[in-house]
């Protein structure tokens, strides 16, 4: 089974019942204008789910931005520790007691969903989990899915989800647009949203639809190092024999060495210039 | 002399970041860098980290070139080239340690395994990097201390320890371009390419013949001596060819890829390109494949300094910079942040220097100058240091020691609050006062429509202005009319105003608030009893006194069972008070604020509406006194608000001049 939360965009009226759960819910610190927020309602560490306002044609959509759980996470595959894990329900949840703090699942998240408590002497990374914990003693949904008033945001099996979803979007095709947000972006996401207006999950300009696994672009990489280092050590290794032993020979044999130009050679760099000079031309 | 100015200048530097260090030990990366959740990675890890690996690759570099393909032109300078790796390598060990949020777990990664991170490998390759360094490096050191023995041991073993330096360099210097792989939607697509691991190898090799290169030149600058040009050049050469290879894998990648629109857009990005890509290979090639230049030692010294900076500024790019655009965001790192980096640098340049003099790192400095000035029967009279302090080295740790300590206390002293004190939130405007001006007209103006305007200073009727301040004190967006002048009476010491502000203003509170109104009237809120039992124990005369109210010990003490005001204050409710209270049980108790307002409008309002010389419909509803402060150009809650203000303006006059 995996969790997953369904945002109804056509059903949010904007009332932040979500947001103000979470808080007292998680004990989140009070909310502060701090110098690198665009804005209070910014995601925080006092906010780890919050509203954006969409405004069209006059008509105001909230999009509740929260961590969206991807099934297959970037922060867990680049997080130097492991601080950051994926559990086997579907919430990515946190370690503080081993984050470092480097702070690379920030730049890596596709979605900008992690932040740090900057004000902090002692910061660490601060974003929603889905109530792992409280889930996992039995509560029945996340403190933000009990709060809501209108359910406009659900909790339940992520099949469940997508089969709500789409059942939403065809027994009202006039109302809702045919997309689930969060089925196969990035590979998908535990955190799906349907709505009437087309919304993007992020602050970029571009929304994201490519359905790519993020992780792959590292690790197709990475995995192929332990390959490059004993290839570069065995490259080096036989290139150094093989000049070696071809100087060694070479003075065997009482001719110039080859590949030694020292301090002796000065009396005829030029040659080697020249040489070098024709071939770029 | 220029290098006695050099060091002062390194030393000072180095006094800054060590308060800036301190500083950010003690209120965290938050208060001394601009750092943003949208941009995590700045100029210690774009410039401290990504940009200073690439220099540092001079050390693998060289002795690949020196130990592996046997050029043996270039031995004059492999032991500075890993030198200036391990110091590079260094200052990013110890840049890391502060930019990460938990300084004291920088060792983590050493026992928390995560095998998929990028970081992981970086991280591991460079500590490991970092030991090779230092066992390459051991070789002066042994060298000079002539420990024959040990010498010899790790003789036997420099060969495998360059091989395993280059694959492990080869390893991190391009999977630091791996890491940013990771971030296609934020980084401008003029950088972000799956090459980026080849381009950070290809330059890091491009890059390290040029600053080692540039090293040299400035270091025997510095003592007057003949840098190895022999060598420089041939490294100039090669850097020529690898830097053109690099501009042309990156042109033919943004071709490829069909970004080839982006060159010509009219975009902060696209200037940033085209000056990173002139610094970093146009300007330095173009220059480079000409011998005169190569040979030239103060036009290589430049060459590589533009070089080096256009390489550094490619690596500040893809670390942060390039991602700007995209996020739209913002930053550029504050002082205190150039002050670590710069400090860090310069307290490596210092080792340097003490390596030049002390281990003979290059041939041509050690004998030349150093070690005859340095010899201690050896005194230069002509020499202010030994003047004033019987030697020169004596007068250099004197004035070195004083730059690091100006460093440091100027540091100190111009630190802004947030490294100080912690980061603290940005002010907000005030919610203070609203301040509505009104204007009394005489009767029978008939242009003015009801009795009030609202103060217009460019009008010119002749009347008698009022100013009246409407406060939303308790900040639930109700504004009351507020008697200023009434309150600075009351609460000032000896009815003197003066002493009064501070009640309310100047409190330092967030949002730079003042008092709000239930701080004082702490019952405001209080619909029914307003009873102060302390006071009431205080004033009786503490615990023997219970039985006064609570007259039957053996009940337990409940307001139930307890005596009625009255019995005591038997003048508490006036005859004929308007102050009616309905609730049976709270007859004979003293009134809240809340019931005690009520009573004392609603009942008055309610009696005066049927003989209102304006009907008002709303004037004995809630909404006509519970309103918020809106629009004030909203004509008709103004009419409402000033004519309940008129009231309460000559009330207050009456008052003043009552006093």
């Amino acid at each position: 089974m995996t969790w997953a939360i369904l945002t109804d965009v056509t059903k949010c009226i904007g009332c932040e019942e979500c947001v103000q759960a979470c808080q007292a819910t998680r004990g989140l610190p009070e909310e502060r204008p701090w110098p690198w927020m665009k804005q209070i309602t910014d995601l925080s560490s006092a906010r780890w789910t919050t509203l954006v306002e969409l405004v069209e044609e006059g008509v105001s959509h909230f999009v509740r931005r929260q961590c969206r759980h991807c099934l297959d996470p970037e922060c867990v595959s680049v997080c130097i520790v492991g601080a950051l894990k994926k559990t086997d329900q579907g919430p990515i949840v946190y370690d503080p007691d081993i984050c470092i703090g480097c702070r690379y699942c920030m730049i890596a998240c596709p979605w900008e969903i992690p932040r740090y408590s900057w004000e902090d002497a002692v910061p660490y990374i601060q974003k929603c989990d889905m109530c792992y914990e409280r889930l996992a003693d039995g509560a029945k949904a996340p403190a933000c899915v009990e709060a809501c008033p209108t359910e406009a945001t659900i909790f339940g099996d992520r099949e469940e989800m997508l089969a709500e979803a789409r059942h939403r979007i065809t027994s009202e095709p006039d109302k809702y647009l045919p997309t689930i947000w969060g089925e196969h972006e990035v590979g998908g996401t535990s955190v799906l949203y349907v709505s009437d207006v087309e919304i993007n999950l992020t602050d970029l300009d571009e929304p994201i639809t490519e359905a790519a696994h993020m992780p792959h672009r590292t690790t197709k990489i990475l995995h192929q190092m332990p390959f490059v280092f004993v290839l570069m050590a065995g490259a080096m290794g036989g290139l150094n024999w093989v000049i070696k032993r071809r100087q060694m020979l070479a003075a065997e044999a009482g001719a110039s060495v080859p590949f030694s130009e020292t301090d002796a050679d000065l009396e005829s760099p030029e040659t080697n210039e020249e040489e070098s000079n024709r071939a770029e031309g | 002399m220029t290098l006695r100015i050099v060091k002062t200048i390194f030393w000072f530097l180095a006094g800054l970041a060590a308060t800036v260090i301190i500083a950010r030990i003690l209120h965290g990366p938050g208060s001394v860098t601009a750092l943003t959740d949208i941009l995590p990675w700045g100029l210690w890890k774009g410039g401290g980290v990504v940009a200073l690996v690439a220099i540092g690759g001079a050390g693998f570099t060289l002795a690949m070139f020196v130990y592996i393909f046997q050029w043996k032109r270039y031995k004059p300078l492999v032991r500075g080239a890993v030198l200036l790796g391990l110091l590079c390598y260094s200052s990013v060990g110890i840049g890391l340690t502060f930019d990460i949020g938990i300084w004291w777990r920088i060792v983590y990664p050493i026992w928390h395994w995560q095998i998929h991170s990028v970081l992981f490998e970086v991280a591991w390759c460079i500590m490991l990097y970092l030991m090779v360094l230092t066992f390459e490096f051991g070789h002066t050191v042994l060298e000079r201390f002539k420990m024959e023995r040990a010498l010899s041991i790790l003789s036997k073993f420099t060969l495998a320890l360059v091989i395993i330096g280059i694959s492990l360099s080869t390893l991190h210097q391009s999977s630091l371009g791996t890491l940013f792989l990771a971030t296609p939607f934020r980084l401008h697509p003029l950088w972000h390419t799956d090459f980026l691991p080849l381009l950070f190898f290809v330059t890091a090799i491009g890059i390290g013949c040029l600053t080692i290169s540039l090293v040299t030149i400035f270091v025997h600058k510095l003592y007057d001596a003949e840098p190895p040009m022999f060598a420089i050049s041939g490294l100039g050469r090669i850097s020529a060819f690898v830097l053109s290879a690099y501009v042309f894998l990156r042109f033919l990648e943004i071709f490829a890829a069909g970004e080839g629109g982006f060159l010509v857009a009219s975009s902060w990005d696209t200037a940033n390109f085209w000056l990173e890509m002139l610094l970093s290979g146009f300007l330095p090639i173009a220059l480079l494949y000409r011998r005169e230049f190569r040979e030239n030692k103060t036009a290589m010294f430049w060459i590589c300094l533009v070089a080096t900076v256009g390489i550094s500024l490619n690596r500040v790019n893809v670390a942060g910079l390039a991602t700007l655009s995209l996020t739209k965001s913002f930053y550029f790192p504050v002082w205190t942040e150039w002050a670590v980096t710069l400090g860090i640098l310069s307290a490596c340049g210092l080792v340097f220097f003490f390596a030049v003099e002390r281990l003979g790192l290059f041939e041509g400095v050690s004998k030349a100058r150093v070690v005859e000035r340095y010899e201690p029967g050896h005194l230069d009279h002509t020499d202010w240091g030994a003047l004033f302090f019987g030697s020169q080295r004596f007068g250099e740790v004197w004035v070195f020691s004083a730059a690091f300590m100006l460093g440091f206390a100027l540091c100190f002293g111009f630190l802004p609050d947030r490294a100080l004190y912690g980061v603290s939130p940005t002010e907000t405007p005030t919610s203070g006062a609203r301040r509505v001006e009104v204007t009394m007209v005489p009767d029978g103006d008939p242009s003015a429509g009801s009795a009030f305007l609202i103060g217009l200073p460019e009008s010119d009727v002749d009347a008698v202005a009022v100013d009246v301040l409407l406060l939303d004190g308790n900040r639930n967006g109700d504004y009351v009319l507020f008697d200023h002048d009434g309150h600075t009476y009351e609460l000032g010491e000896g009815g003197d105003p003066e002493t009064s502000c501070t009640s309310c203003h100047h409190m330092n509170k967030p949002f730079d608030r003042s008092t709000g109104c239930y701080e004082c009237h702490t019952d405001m809120y209080l619909a029914v009893d307003i009873f102060n039992h302390d006071f009431h124990e205080e004033e009786l005369g503490g615990n023997d006194r219970c039985i006064e109210c609570h007259t039957d010990p053996d009940l337990p003490k409940l307001r139930e069972n307890t005596t009625d005001c009255l019995h005591c204050h038997s003048g508490m409710r006036e005859a004929a008070s308007r102050v009616n209270v309905t609730d049976p049980r709270e007859q004979y108790r003293a009134s809240g604020y809340m019931t005690a307002m009520h009573s004392l409008c609603i009942n008055c309002h309610e009696e005066r509406q049927p003989t209102l010389r304006v009907p008002n419909e709303n004037f004995a509803r809630c909404t006509h006194c519970h309103q918020g402060l809106p629009d004030l150009d909203d004509e008709t809650w103004l009419r409402t608000a000033m004519s309940t203000a008129r009231k309460a303006a000559s009330g207050t006059a009456r008052a003043g001049a009552g006093r």
